[in-house]
């Protein structure tokens, strides 16, 4: 969690444009073997639609799925194989697609609801599949084979419509969330191997005062958050006590802490990332940003506030969800019918040197995407790109990357730069054999930057001797091979040989 | 429409005499005009009731104090009082004011829609489900209810 401890910012990515209503609720696909990763979204206009990543970096929409749901879709889930997607619609039904190679199908239709569903859910094995709705229910279905959904309970207990369902990361505990302001907890009981309400908590428990809306689990399992109507966040400890049997350790959920203040209007979404940050959209347009508070952990954990992005849609934010593989990657969306793309990223550890008058030496890698396609080819010219080459800032402590550059999102390397006035300095990590000289450019920001930064690359030992200094500090990087590359084998050989350039950032004294 | 009126006799009150947008200071007419209570009222005065022939202003279910507005924040709050306590169209009053305001007011407004305190039996329950944007989403995909709104909100249309 090192890098949470700096200035974080939000940097908006992309909006993705196509609904023609509200956009309700969105799902990525845990993108596992063979499945692209995707992001599914659903709508007012009675559509689902899908978006996927292209080739130069950007998020298109690449399916639509209509003409199945007759009124509003209302929640959307993918199955933890990726391969199945449910869609819960307020016409009753809940219908199940699957990739078929090039479109998707609509492969089972699960009927059952009196009336509006509001939310769908599969267990972390993907047998099971949970769906509620305005009829005060919750369904379980079985998944057997050849896509056939047996309804194995119908579970009773909420005395108004049910808004939430979600299953517990890795134990077959079901959580609902209603109207009526409770949050319930469903377990299979062993005896009669039905499944029965294991807890109830209601605002004499600490619970919410008015509609509860949605609720996350962290990745352990051992905390949840939900949100409500009541403009509160609340955290839970799930986790099992020592004292307690397994088979008991659901039935007293404590609660942690109430998050208060923040929200002006009604949260309707919450989302709990892998590295344990707290994203939330609401009504009041804006997705805020929490995580566990490590100051005062004496008695009661508590959770602060990292960050508030105002005024993130023009109208209500329905959902907020994390990308499973790119933790700091989020999407949400809106009543204004769109979707953004969204990173978060920290911005202030370069100008926060903890000696200041020394210089600050960090390193950055610049990793190499898809090298090959670009380099492969190259006939008659002897500058070639080198494909997309992806430029992230990473601490020594620090497990993951924060991007800077990608096609997909220049202007996060407009903004990290330009807070730093800096030398930047470039090591090559390969030896130069091929003579391939990185020249750092790009085509946006040089105005921006060259007043700022200098730049200067530094020779690595080994190398032939070939180094460019560009005249201005630009970026991507490109590479001047001496002569051709024959080979597939040769191209293979070079991309290899291309896996860091590390940058150092050298404060300019002031 | 039904056997039997919820409320027969309802109190009929004079219109108010409408009156002319106050004329601007200013004389720039590219100068932004701020959403007031009294354009609020104007869009909303002439519902109908859903059950009379009357319009809502006649029958006081709307006021113009009974608006806030603050266009800075984009904030409208609408105050409705039901004829009598057990109205049990109260939910459809409410709905009609803010379906019109939905399609009368800039997207970046935040409508707040509740029943005067203490003029109705079940207050709580239609707040609670007036400002349920999922459950007036739901309404009003159900035609019959649309078709209802519709009629009530036809003569603010002129």
């Amino acid at each position: 969690m090192e890098l949470l401890e700096g200035n974080l910012k939000l940097m908006e990515i992309q909006k993705l444009e196509g609904h023609t209503d509200r956009v309700w609720s969105l799902a990525w696909n845990p993108a596992v073997d063979g499945v692209p990763g995707m992001l599914a979204s659903c709508s007012g206009d009675k559509t689902v639609r899908i978006w996927q990543k292209g080739p130069s970096g950007t998020w298109d929409c690449s399916a639509v799925l209509e003409d199945t749901h007759t009124r509003t879709v209302r929640s959307c889930a993918w199955s933890p194989s990726g391969k199945l997607l449910a869609t819960a619609s307020f016409d009753g039904t809940t219908a199940i697609w699957e990739y078929l190679g090039g479109y998707f199908g609509c492969v089972a239709t699960l009927e059952g609801h009196d009336n509006e569903v509001k939310s769908v859910s599969w267990n972390a094995s993907g047998s099971l599949l949970a769906t509620c709705g305005r009829d005060k229910t919750v369904w379980i279905w079985e998944i057997q084979p050849g896509n056939e959904f047996e309804c194995v309970s119908v579970l009773q207990g909420h005395t108004q419509d049910v808004k939430m369902v979600h299953w517990h990361p890795s134990t077959e505990l079901l959580v609902s969330v209603s109207y009526d302001n409770t949050i319930r907890v469903w377990a299979e009981d062993g005896d009669d191997d039905d499944w029965h309400c294991v807890q109830t908590i209601s605002e004499a428990s600490s619970g919410h005062t008015s509609t509860v809306w949605a609720l996350s689990f962290n990745s352990a399992g051992d905390r949840m958050v939900t949100c409500s109507d009541d403009l509160t966040l609340k955290i839970w400890d799930t986790s099992c006590h020592p004292s307690e049997t397994s088979a008991n350790c659901y039935r007293s959920w404590q609660h942690l802490c109430t998050l208060s203040g923040y929200h002006d209007r009604t949260i309707f979404s919450v989302h709990w990332s892998r590295e344990g940050l707290i994203a939330s959209g609401a009504a009041d347009d804006a997705i805020r940003f929490f995580s566990e508070s490590k100051d005062n952990s004496v008695d009661q954990p508590s959770y602060k506030m990292l960050l508030k992005k105002e005024k993130a849609h023009h109208m209500d934010v329905n959902s907020v969800q994390w990308n499973p593989k790119e933790p700091r990657l989020l999407a949400s969306a809106s009543d204004d019918g769109t979707i953004k793309i969204w990173e978060l990223s920290e911005v202030s550890s370069f100008s926060q040197a903890r000696d200041p008058g020394k210089s600050c030496r960090r390193k950055a890698q610049v990793f190499v995407r898809s090298a090959y396609s670009v380099v492969y080819g190259a006939r008659t010219k002897r500058e070639k790109k080198v494909g997309e080459i992806g430029l992230s800032y990473s601490e020594p402590s620090a497990r993951s990357h924060i991007p800077l550059i990608s096609s997909a999102s220049p202007v996060l390397a407009a903004a990290f730069l330009t807070t730093r006035p800096a030398t930047l300095e470039i090591f090559p990590s390969w030896p130069m054999r091929f003579l391939q000289t990185p020249k750092v450019w790009s085509c946006l920001f040089d105005l921006v930057f060259c007043s700022r930064i200098g730049i200067k690359i530094n020779e690595p030992k080994g190398g032939d001797g070939l180094v460019a200094v560009p005249m201005r500090l630009q970026f991507g990087v490109y590479f001047i091979s001496s002569r051709r590359i024959h080979s597939q084998q040769e191209a293979a050989l070079i991309q290899a040989q291309l896996k860091t350039l590390y940058l150092i950032l050298r404060r300019v004294p002031s | 429409m039904v056997v039997g009126l919820i409320n027969a006799n309802p109190v009929v009150y004079e219109k108010k005499e409408r009156r002319p947008r106050n004329v601007p200071t200013s004389i720039d007419e590219y100068a932004e005009e701020p959403i007031d209570q009294q354009e609020i009222f104007d869009h909303v005065r002439d519902i109908k009731d859903p059950e009379h022939p009357y319009s809502l202003e006649e029958l006081k279910v709307v006021t113009e104090d009974s608006i806030e507005v603050n266009d800075k924040q984009s904030y409208v709050r609408v105050t409705f009082t039901p004829t009598i306590e057990h109205c049990s169209m109260a939910t459809v009053i409410g709905l009609c004011l803010r379906v019109k305001l939905m399609r009368s007011l800039p997207s970046r407004y935040k409508v707040d829609i509740r029943v005067a305190p203490g003029t109705h039996a079940t207050e709580a329950a239609v707040n609670k489900q007036l400002n349920d944007k999922e459950r007036v989403a739901a309404a009003l995909e159900n035609p019959n209810l649309v078709e209802m709104v519709d009629s009530c909100l036809e003569p603010t249309f002129g």
